[in-house]
């Protein structure tokens, strides 16, 4: 009982988590829309992947595009690989290491 | 109908107004768009727009029926653009 | 006070759907559009929604507005990720400032299938 309890913890956190993204997100969006765009740095990056199922791919997938300045363009057909869209890449190491870090290991725990 | 226009209604007018705005800004890339993945999202982005102002114009009048209109609009401009996109990938393998 | 909560809601969902279209505008390559298209626009179109469930404060209304709000989530990134695949097979031109590019190449242009392209390529 107190597992099913934790785990619907887990995920109110996490739908918390979600919002507060979408949130910054929107934010951040909105200031790169309106201030000049040369201090934008697109880039096109691949990402690692663990093996991850399919409802997880989907929520991380999601994650991914709806939070700041990344937006995800294909998996690979062996789900290797995310390659995603970003508006700064300042550096390619730091922001795969924020995905990975910050998003794929906390799916891994919630689901 | 409402007989005298509360502060809801003058915002629900006011967001039609920025909407409409943003409706020719949406068109300016739908003619002008250089490509043709610039004009469908073009073309989805008025989708979405025209959503906004289904529930503004709700709020409006009063009448939350014209929601289920705003339902069936995200549903089909979803499908018109993943049917898009299929149809530029595959028009590229001819 | 719920009245000045929902007017506020949809003036700011309107505003960031304005903000979505003036990225759409502004913004200078494809890829970059998309940012704005799938963020800002679908922001401003949860902003609305929540707007019209305060507003009208009916079970069903609510419940049918959190539903369409559910599917624009869902369903604003798979649109997004559709096209970008699109935009890559039609070889979309990026922007200059574009400086990094580690998918180009690797799509099969026949049989559309997509690489991992490990370490030793």
């Amino acid at each position: 009982m107190s597992r099913v309890f934790r785990k619907i913890l887990q995920l109110i956190g996490f739908l918390f988590f979600y919002l507060k993204e979408v949130l910054l997100s929107n934010i951040r969006i909105a200031a790169d829309i309106l201030t000049p765009r040369h201090r934008m740095k697109p880039g096109v990056i691949a990402v690692p992947l663990e093996n991850l199922t399919d409802p997880q791919l989907l929520i991380l997938t999601n994650l991914v595009s709806m939070t700041p300045g990344t937006l995800c363009l294909d998996v690979s057909d062996d789900r290797k690989v995310l390659y995603i869209h970003a508006m700064y890449v300042e550096d390619a190491e730091q922001l795969r290491r924020e995905i990975k870090v910050g998003f794929e290991k906390k799916i891994l725990e919630v689901f | 109908m409402p007989v005298e226009l509360t502060l809801i209604h003058h915002a629900a007018r006011v967001a039609l107004l920025i909407l409409m705005a943003a409706m020719f800004l949406a068109l300016y890339r739908l003619v002008r768009g250089p490509n043709l993945p610039d004009r469908v999202i073009a073309l989805d982005l008025i989708a979405t727009l025209a959503l906004g102002m289904i529930v503004a114009y709700a709020i409006l009048t009063g009448q939350p029926v014209f929601l289920n209109a705003a339902v069936i609009l995200a549903l089909i401009a979803f499908l018109g653009t993943v049917a898009f996109a299929k149809y530029i990938e595959r028009r590229m393998s001819e | 006070m719920t009245e000045w909560i929902s007017a506020a809601l949809l003036i700011f969902g309107a505003l960031f759907m304005f903000i979505g279209a003036l990225g759409i505008v502004r913004l200078p390559d494809f890829f970059t559009r998309s940012h704005a298209a799938a963020k800002a626009t679908s922001f401003g179109a949860l902003l609305m929604l929540l707007a019209i469930a305060l507003h009208f404060a009916d079970p069903w209304i609510i419940f049918e507005s959190l539903l369409v709000i559910a599917f624009i989530y869902l369903t604003a990134p798979i649109a997004s990720h559709m096209l970008g695949r699109a935009a890559y097979f039609l070889n979309l031109p990026m922007w200059k400032g574009t400086h990094i590019d580690e998918l180009r190449n690797r799509y099969d242009p026949e049989k559309h299938t997509l690489a991992s392209g490990g370490e030793g390529e």
